[in-house]
């Protein structure tokens, strides 16, 4: 149970902080950092700044991205900011939109 | 299990994985809005609304005011409830606030500082949450216009505040004729002596001799105190000048009197 997951219909404006597993179904408006994953499920709108040690994305973000490990952008996901992370996965068909900085 | 029969809420084990939670060791700051479930297991503060069930679980804090239709409190809650339906305090429960809800149970066992009230919540409540929400943006927009009207208001008050005391300056330093003015300003101690009355005594009486007064105001400094010599000796300078200029002087003492006058009325 130590995950945290925003439903479908939630829609939370303002920040979110946490230790755990953070998965989005809803809307996330403002800022979340989070220490363990974030993983945006289809339907989930994230329009915050995003820090976190791994970041899956199915849904849509809007926002900068940081990751510490790796961020992975899925064939469903729409994604329109700066994605800074060591190892970044972009399958075929994701939408995105921004800069790129692995580090190097 | 009984609250789920009698208030029928969902009792607070019901349909555990699907509902959307906020973990132990998470932290929600802000607004929190939704039309389903949800269950705080971490920390809320700002403000929640549901259309459906608020369930406050044993490890959860709530710093918000709640707005929903059912809200279950296991854990602790500080802010105002306010449930269409039913509000349930279980026996871990921890409350301070007010409740608003047609129906409230508490189990023993349950901590609860705050008042209760069980008038229905539609009209009145969603009235006064309008007005709250009106005056709210109206405070808003007030004190943003008063800003405004301050920001743009005090300027010309201030101007004119300041007007108004630099104008009759100026109408005083226009009545003064402008060599008396310079040689006021220019000699430094003078305006000293214009409060004084010591010197209209020495200067009104001998005003013909210049070298005389030296002479005379030196006995009494030798008596007397070394204010009173700085006194006497500072006309002196402006009165070393031709018998013009202690006409000149002679002047200015008169208009410290109508001065004086003036400020008595008003």
């Amino acid at each position: 149970m130590a995950t945290t997951v925003i439903g479908s219909s939630i829609v939370i404006d303002g920040e979110i902080s946490g230790e755990e597993q953070l998965i989005v179904h809803g809307t996330v408006k403002g800022r979340i950092v989070v220490r363990d994953a974030l993983v945006v499920e289809n339907g989930g709108l994230v329009e915050a700044t995003v820090e976190s040690a791994s970041i899956t994305v199915n849904g849509t973000i809007h926002g900068d991205i940081a990751a510490s490990e790796r961020a992975e952008l899925r064939p469903s996901c729409t994604v329109v900011g700066d994605i800074r992370a060591p190892r970044i996965l972009i399958a075929d068909g994701a939408s995105f939109k921004g800069n790129v900085d692995m580090g190097g | 299990m009984a609250t789920k029969t009698r208030n029928n809420l969902p009792s607070p084990e019901a349909s555990a994985e699907v509902i959307a939670h906020i973990g132990p060791g998470t932290r929600v700051v802000g607004r929190v809005s939704g039309q389903e479930d949800l269950r705080v297991h971490g920390t809320v503060e700002g403000t929640v609304r549901l259309a459906q069930t608020l369930f406050v679980e044993p490890e959860g804090v709530l710093l918000a005011e709640v707005f929903a239709r059912d809200v279950v409190v296991s854990g602790t809650v500080v802010g105002n409830i306010h449930a269409e339906s039913a509000v349930l305090l279980t026996a871990s429960a921890r409350v301070v606030g007010d409740i608003r809800s047609p129906r409230v149970s508490v189990e023993p066992g349950a901590a609860f500082r705050g008042a209760i009230s069980m008038e229905p919540v539609d009209a009145d409540e969603l009235a006064a949450e309008a007005t709250a929400a009106r005056s709210y943006s109206r405070s808003d927009t007030r004190s943003a216009s008063a800003r405004g009207a301050l920001a743009v208001g005090e300027r010309p008050v201030a101007a004119s505040n300041g007007d108004a005391r630099r104008t009759p300056a100026r109408q005083q330093a226009v009545r003064l004729p402008p060599r008396r003015a310079q040689a006021f300003t220019a000699a430094a101690p003078a305006p000293r002596t214009w409060t004084t009355p010591a010197p209209r005594r020495f200067d009104a009486d001998p005003i013909p001799p210049i070298a005389a007064p030296i002479v005379v105001v030196q006995h009494p400094a030798i008596r007397s105190s070394d204010d009173r010599l700085r006194r006497r000796s500072e006309p002196l300078p402006a009165a070393s000048e031709p018998s013009t200029d202690a006409k000149k002087l002679a002047r200015p003492r008169t208009l410290p009197r109508g001065k004086h006058k003036v400020e008595r009325v008003d």
